[in-house]
Formats: structure tokens, C-alpha cells, sequence
């Protein structure tokens, strides 16, 4: 999957435009990375995939190359 | 007193969890086991923790649904008919609204719903039967709302409305059904929460958070000629969460 793909993914599970982020962001003050955006990357991540993520990864995700770093 | 010596029992799901739970506690109790689930080796497993006994592993996926005739003959060609089904197959991927495919819904219910009610179709079929009792595993987000889990709760109020509307169906077949409606239980499939969501569960399961042996004692006992008189319900092992 291209990096491209993989924002697409995150900025749909985080419910935010594509355009709203960039891989040297940070996520940790981003109020749209709440409970239900980590969630909703982890299912999308199962989902479309095939990968489990654990949830402590997911937890310990700072920027947004983390989280694409994940997939 | 719980006694199942010589009943033969189907679990589906017995690869692990739940289902391994029920499978070694009824060898326990004097039953023959059928296990069933799609990892051969797991099952392997379930089985060399069962007490000694004349037990069968059956592998296969509970969304074949046309594998079904054949897996119940195979589960009755030693001449022995079936006393008993439990149906613990189940998936509960939490999925936020807006990631939710069709695809998910549709998988959610093809494990937990369709499985079930396809397998309990097979199940009454004569050659497959001596009557017995069918136990499905619900859960009390059939009767609770949890956010991110609308798929997996719609499968399990589906399920107990198939339970309860089924037992009118089979008890002239002499064939009772119910569910146990499980809280928070400690398995694998329970692991894939974030640390957050597990703080609010422990908070709420007043009694803890079960095992499944918790729950496969209630299966033991909806199986067992105790629950003789009892069909069509739900009962409810969740350690107090809904109580509050």
C-alpha cells in the first residue's frame, strides 16, 4: 500500500480531510486522535489489511508517520 | 448434580476460549466430545486438555455452511447420535461507524448468526439426534449499549430472538434451546480492546472479569437433565455488569 493509501486510511478513521495531515505531524495533540479514531485505525487496518495491530502500538503512536508506519 | 456420561456433544469454537472452557469441562463431567474449529492443531490442543474419553475433532469453518451434512455425519459415524450442540463461534471486531463495511457486517453475521442458525438446522435433522439441548453463547451487548460494537451486538439480539422463537420449533422434537449471555470474559477474542475500554469493564464487572470456565459452567448446567424444564431463555453470566 503507498503512503498515500495509508493517509487516505488514517484521515478516514480519524474522520478529517486528507489534506488535514501531514507525517510530521503529531497526533498526540491532535483532538481528532481520540478512543474512537484508534479504534476505527485499528478495524480499517484489520479490515482492509488483513493485520492486527495491538492496541498498546496503536496507544504508543505520537505522529502520523507512526501510525503509517503500522500498516 | 451435573452428570453427562456417555452424551455426545458438538462445541463449536473449541479451539480456544469459550469453547475450550465447555469442551474440557463436559469431558470432566463424563461427556464425548466433538470438537470443532478451524485450526486442527488448536483443537489438538482443547482435545489433550479434555479428560480421557472417545472424543472427535471435526476442522472447519462455520461460514461453509454447505460443509455442514458432512461434518454431522462425520460427528455421528461411530453409530452415536448427538445430545447436545454448542454454538461458541463468534467474532467481535469493534468497528467505529464511520469505518464500517458491508463486508463487516456481513462477516460478523455470518459467524455469529447464520452459523448458528444453519448448524442448529442440521442438528434436528433425525439422523443427527436424540433430542438434547442446544446452547448458544450471546452476550450482554445484546442488552447494553458499547460504542464501536452496533455489528456485533445486532448478531447477538438476532441470535437470542432466534433462540427464544426456535425452542417453539423444537421442543416437540424433544430439543430445548437456550443462550447464555456472557460478560466481559477473559479470552483472546476480549484482548483486542484498548487499554481504556478494559479499565471500564473492570470497573463494571462488579464480581470481576470471568473466565470462561465461568462460563462454560452455565453452558454445563443448560446441557444437563437439571435445566430439564427450561427453553427459549437467556441466561445471564456477566458478573454483575448489567445488575447496576
Amino acid at each position: 500500500m503507498t503512503d498515500a493509501k495509508k493517509l487516505e486510511l488514517l484521515a478516514e478513521a480519524m474522520d478529517v480531510g486528507v489534506d488535514e495531515l501531514h507525517e510530521d505531524d503529531k497526533l498526540t495533540t491532535n483532538e481528532a486522535w481520540d478512543s474512537l479514531s484508534m479504534l476505527a485505525f485499528m478495524a480499517s487496518v484489520s479490515s482492509k489489511c488483513k493485520k492486527k495491530i495491538p492496541p498498546n502500538d496503536v496507544m504508543a503512536v505520537v505522529t502520523v508517520r507512526d501510525a503509517l508506519n503500522l500498516i | 448434580m451435573i452428570n453427562l456420561t456417555d452424551k455426545k456433544i458438538m462445541i463449536t469454537g473449541a479451539s480456544s476460549g469459550i469453547g475450550r472452557a465447555t469442551s474440557v469441562m463436559l469431558s470432566g463431567l463424563g461427556a464425548k466430545i466433538v470438537a470443532c474449529g478451524r485450526d486442527e492443531q488448536r483443537l489438538d490442543e482443547t482435545l489433550s486438555q479434555c479428560n480421557a474419553g472417545e472424543h472427535i475433532k471435526i476442522s472447519f469453518d462455520v461460514r461453509d455452511t454447505a460443509s455442514y451434512g458432512d461434518v454431522f455425519r462425520r460427528a455421528t459415524a461411530d453409530g452415536q447420535k448427538l445430545d447436545g450442540l454448542v454454538y461458541c463461534a463468534g467474532i467481535a471486531p469493534p468497528t467505529p461507524l464511520r469505518v464500517m463495511s458491508e463486508e463487516t457486517i456481513r462477516e460478523v453475521l455470518d459467524v455469529n448468526l447464520i452459523g448458528f442458525m444453519m448448524m442448529t438446522a442440521t442438528y434436528v435433522k433425525r439422523p443427527f439426534n436424540n433430542g438434547g439441548s442446544i446452547v448458544a453463547i450471546s452476550s450482554i451487548n445484546a442488552h447494553y449499549p458499547q460504542k464501536c460494537m452496533s455489528a456485533y451486538a445486532a448478531s447477538k439480539t438476532a441470535l437470542e430472538g432466534a433462540a427464544r422463537t426456535l425452542a417453539l420449533e423444537l421442543a416437540e422434537k424433544n430439543i430445548r434451546i437456550n443462550c447464555v449471555a456472557a460478560g466481559p470474559v477473559k479470552t483472546e477474542m476480549a484482548q483486542a480492546v484498548l487499554p481504556t475500554s478494559a479499565d471500564y469493564i473492570h470497573q463494571h464487572a462488579i464480581l470481576g472479569v470471568l473466565m470462561p470456565e465461568d462460563i462454560a459452567n452455565a453452558i454445563a448446567f443448560l446441557l444437563s437433565d437439571a435445566s430439564a424444564r427450561i427453553t427459549g431463555r437467556v441466561m445471564y453470566v456477566d458478573g454483575g455488569y448489567l445488575g447496576q
